[in-house]
């Protein structure tokens, strides 16, 4: 009889231990591999998401900093003389930009006598007048400058915090009988006056 | 009593001879009188060629930024001033000549320079003949047709360039004094009342020779014009078919039309005056025409036209094309108006030019003219008070549209966002300040002033106001 209840309990010892362990390693491995491949699909989404997500901040980053859009094409030169009180300025620039322009003068009232080698302090620019031009759909824009004698600044600002304004000098010098000349100087002294 | 009979007829004889003398004295200058009061006959065929070759559009470069375009040269009349030298240089037989290239004549279009550009090619045998060549020398076989005409007005010796696009032939004459152009164009330089304009191939670096104004400081006359023909009484129209057929009315069939056009018929030809403004003439080609003559048909019409429809002012020589029929070979010319110094474009769907001639050479075979007369109302002559778009403004607010016939015509099938401004510049053939006339009314129907913007197969009519597209056909 015990015998009996022994082999008994044996079988469906082996039975129960057979059947939980068949059913244990299924479930459980299955639903950890599930799991873990959920959780990776998921995490892998998550990161594609993120991934694109980021590229997408990214480009709206680099379209907003692509300031090789924001271009001045005439004149090409930051400081030169002319005779005429007149002159041009041309860019590219996307639709739908403000571009202001800003002019100053300065007045030889003081007898300071400025030229491009002597340029004017901060104080000593009045402003002539400022311009806002909507670029329209061609990309382009160009404005008539109206100059006064003597030295002249212009500020081109784009608007964008991005872009950096751009400044040009322009050394209106009616007396001057050759054709218009450039005063040829080193970059660097250039720009550490106009830095000034 | 035999002597009084004697001397009652010698008298008679002397009073009758007086008589005779008398008439014939007094119907001699009538004669010649009259021959003047026909009147346009008068002028030579060069005054007439003269007027109807000129340049559409005025080109002053003082210097590579100072630049400005005339549309109208009624104020300094450069055009004019320079015909005598145009012409001593096209009878010269002491000239040098030299082939330039592109690049070369692109770095001398920067230089100190007035160019004289031609609505269309102009042959330039015809050139010297409207220029009052008698013996064109051998530049009018070197290069056949002139687009454009250079002149070096910088330091050194001035030079000429006349180039048909492709070919550029720079002549030197050091025989010429052209002091005087030069001195007006310093004249005008410091003068500054103009446009200043720049150029969108130093500019945007494409391969055109379009300029667009920075501003446009001017303004532009109101203009109406009127139908002449619906205006005419029937003494008028009558007067009109005497001067064509060159018979009085008594001699010339008169039918009139349901619509109240007329036609006129004497010896087959053909006159008919159309409710539409339009005036008809046709003469069947009497004779074989074997051998085409240029000069020959040009100097037939211009004086067709001089004696029939008076010198019209403003009227220019738009096209020359050859033409056949049957076996007789001729040209239909188109002749364009200008109205205060503007071209005109016509928006009557029935007649596209001005005039149209097919003339086989001293033979017209077909004339179709289209009168609307510049009314000169000079109370309402004023002037807009609105501003005028630049170019770049009219191409601005149609940009989109200018891509989309961009895109159909080159048959491109990108979108519309990769087009860049280079490429729709690129597109334009020219740009010029012109008056579209709407033919909407037959009296003090308004002249709208247009950018007209040429492509290579379609011509468009902006509104120089508002930018808005007036009127647009093929080319």
């Amino acid at each position: 009889m015990l015998k009996r209840i022994l082999a008994g309990v044996f079988i469906g010892a082996s039975i129960l231990a057979i059947s939980s362990f068949s059913y244990a390693t299924d479930t459980n491995e299955k639903g950890i591999i599930d799991k873990t491949k959920v959780e990776q699909a998921i995490m892998e989404q998550t990161k594609t998401e993120e991934t694109k997500a980021e590229s997408k901040i990214e480009s709206t980053v680099e379209e907003e900093i692509d300031i090789s859009k924001y271009r001045i094409i005439r004149p090409e030169k930051s400081a030169y003389t002319i005779e005429e009180k007149v002159d041009f300025v041309n860019g590219i620039a996307p639709v739908d930009t403000t571009v202001t322009i800003e002019i100053y003068g300065t007045t030889d009232l003081t007898r300071k006598n400025f030229n491009l080698l002597k340029l004017p302090s901060e104080d000593d620019y009045i402003e002539v007048y400022t311009d806002d031009i909507l670029v329209g759909n061609s990309g382009t824009f160009s404005k008539q400058l109206e100059l006064v004698t003597g030295i002249n600044k212009i500020i081109i600002n784009f608007n964008r915090d991005e872009v950096p304004s751009i400044e040009i000098i322009i050394f209106v010098n009616p007396s001057n009988s050759t054709t218009s000349r450039e005063v040829k100087r080193p970059e660097k002294l250039l720009e550490m006056i106009i830095q000034n | 009593m035999k002597e009084r009979l004697k001397t009652f007829l010698l008298i008679s004889l002397v009073g009758i001879s007086l008589l005779l003398t008398k008439r014939l004295w007094m119907e001699l200058p009538n004669e010649t009188f009259k021959l003047f009061a026909k009147g346009d006959k008068v002028y030579s065929t060069s005054y007439l060629l003269s007027d109807m070759i000129m340049p559409n559009k005025y080109l002053l470069n003082f210097n590579e930024k100072y630049l400005t375009l005339f549309y109208d040269d009624s104020k300094y009349k450069l055009w004019t001033n320079s015909r005598k030298t145009l012409g001593t240089i096209l009878g010269s037989k002491d000239i040098k000549t030299i082939d330039l290239s592109d690049e070369e004549f692109l770095q001398y279009k920067k230089k100190p320079s007035l160019v004289f550009y031609f609505p269309e090619k102009v042959n330039t045998f015809i050139l010297a003949k409207a220029l009052d060549v008698k013996d064109p020398s051998s530049i009018v076989d070197t290069i056949q047709n002139v687009k454009d005409i250079y002149i070096y007005l910088g330091k050194g010796d001035s030079f000429f360039v006349f180039t048909d696009g492709d070919k550029h032939l720079a002549i030197l004459d050091s025989t010429i004094d052209i002091s005087h152009l030069k001195e007006q164009f310093l004249e005008i330089e410091k003068e500054k009342g103009y446009n200043y304009y720049y150029s969108a191939r130093d500019t945007y670096g494409i391969d055109k020779d379009i300029y667009i104004p920075y501003e446009m400081k001017n303004s532009l006359s109101t203009v109406y014009v009127e139908n002449e023909i619906r205006n005419l009484d029937e003494e008028n129209k009558r007067k009109i078919a005497e001067r064509y057929f060159n018979k009085s009315i008594d001699y010339i069939r008169e039918i009139v039309e349901g619509n109240e056009s007329t036609i006129y018929e004497y010896n087959h030809r053909v006159l008919k005056l159309n409710i539409n403004g339009t005036v008809e003439y046709y003469h069947p080609l009497e004779e074989i025409i074997k051998k085409r003559n240029l000069y020959e048909s040009l100097s037939t019409s211009a004086e067709f036209i001089s004696q029939n429809a008076g010198i019209t002012k403003g009227m220019y020589l738009a096209k020359v094309e050859e033409i056949q029929s049957d076996e007789s070979l001729g040209y239909n010319l188109t002749f364009r108006y200008r109205v205060r110094g503007l071209p005109v474009i016509l928006g009557n769907e029935e007649v596209v030019d001005f005039i149209q001639i097919e003339v086989f050479n001293n033979h017209i075979r077909s004339y179709k003219h289209f009168i609307r007369k510049d009314i000169n109302r000079t109370m309402e002559d004023l002037t807009e008070d609105k501003k005028l778009l630049t170019s770049l403004d009219i191409i601005d607010i149609n940009y989109d549209f200018l891509v989309g016939e961009y895109l159909r015509e080159r048959e491109i099938k990108d979108s519309k966002e990769s087009i860049t401004i280079d490429q729709v510049l690129t597109f334009l053939d020219d740009i010029t300040l012109s008056y579209f006339d709407p033919c909407l009314k037959d009296m003090e129907d308004k002249l709208i002033p247009v950018w007209v913007i040429k492509t290579e197969s379609s011509l468009y009519a902006f509104n120089v106001y508002d930018g808005n597209l007036e009127y647009r056909r093929d080319r």
